[in-house]
């Protein structure tokens, strides 16, 4: 709220309080209690914008005592870590780094054998859905195109 | 916040997942089936002779084979290599090493009874497998008549129920 909107607020707050004079001390306390409000929260808010607050924070708060205050262990405990650990592992791909560097000759030629069947039978049922009928052909989607869209 | 599931899986094989396996990887791992089997009955003949060896020593001869008796001893190895194998993982060494794995129409593990079913039906219809080729869904004969199918699951253990969707059979 700047200061225009306040001015208009309390401008308001007037007429409604003239309007109705029997509520007019709790009303009329009310509207500029708002007002106030907001021209202390326009006020604030442009002095965040213009002055630099962390070194005047620094200087007169004790963060270390504050922060010695918080309880971390409760806060630690209202996060759910097996997820964030979880996505983490997901996300570098742990599994895979731990073939790589474990993985032995006959595994990663597994890998590759099984890969190349995977291939072939694509490369099969591609064959196959040409030499059917127009009719009766079905498209052959490969689960990396779906999975990819 | 939905975390991602983390999954052993390699990126690029986790679109494939709980998806219809074809006819390549499904023959790839019938093959090293076979082998399996083969070896199995081997072993066998070799520890039979050794029986025989060490009974008698000085008259040993290894044992005449005989070619029903030969067909005969797979077909039995292979059919309670698959049963087995079916009903207790969902997976045979074969469809192991493909990363494959049997499921019923529901996403379980089939049972014995099941199990058995679909192994006496790939021994009496082997050629059953090419039929998947064909089928719109990846379905062998033996998969249409007991309303199986073989994913692709290379987790080591299954994960009911991690199909996309269960396909209806028709």
């Amino acid at each position: 709220m700047n200061p225009t909107q306040a001015v208009v607020s309390v401008t308001g707050a007037a007429r409604r309080a003239a309007a109705d004079p029997l509520h007019l001390p709790a009303k009329a306390a009310q509207g500029a209690a708002t007002a106030a409000g907001g021209v202390v929260a326009w006020f604030a808010n442009q002095l965040g914008r213009r002055v630099d607050l962390t070194p005047l924070v620094k200087q007169l708060i004790d963060l270390d005592s504050l922060i010695g205050d918080v309880d971390l262990d409760a806060a630690i405990e209202r996060v759910d870590l097996v997820k964030i650990v979880e996505s983490v592992i997901a996300e570098i791909d742990l599994p895979e780094l731990i073939r790589e560097s474990t993985g032995s000759v006959a595994s990663s030629t597994l890998r590759g054998v099984r890969m190349q069947g995977i291939s072939a039978d694509e490369a099969v049922s591609r064959v196959v859905a040409r030499l059917r009928p127009r009719n009766h052909r079905v498209p052959v989607a490969s689960p990396v195109a779906t999975a990819e869209r | 916040m939905t975390a991602p599931t983390v999954s052993p899986v390699p990126r690029e094989a986790r679109p494939y997942q709980g998806h219809t396996a074809g006819l390549v990887t499904r023959s790839v791992a019938a093959c090293v089936d076979t082998l399996v089997v083969v070896s199995v009955v081997l072993a066998g003949y070799v520890g039979l002779n050794a029986v025989v060896f060490l009974a008698k020593p000085r008259s040993f001869k290894f044992l005449d084979t005989h070619l029903l008796l030969s067909l005969t001893a797979g077909w039995v190895v292979a059919m309670l290599y698959l049963t087995a194998c079916w009903s207790f993982t969902g997976r045979t060494y074969g469809a192991h090493l493909m990363g494959l794995r049997v499921i019923t129409r529901r996403g379980t593990r089939p049972r014995l009874w099941t199990a058995f079913l679909r192994a006496l039906f790939c021994m009496l219809v082997p050629i059953g497998l090419l039929w998947c080729a064909g089928s719109s869904h990846h379905r062998s004969i033996q998969d249409i008549a007991l309303r199986t199918r073989v994913i692709y699951d290379w987790q080591p253990r299954h994960e009911h129920p991690s199909e996309p969707a269960v396909i209806p059979y028709g």
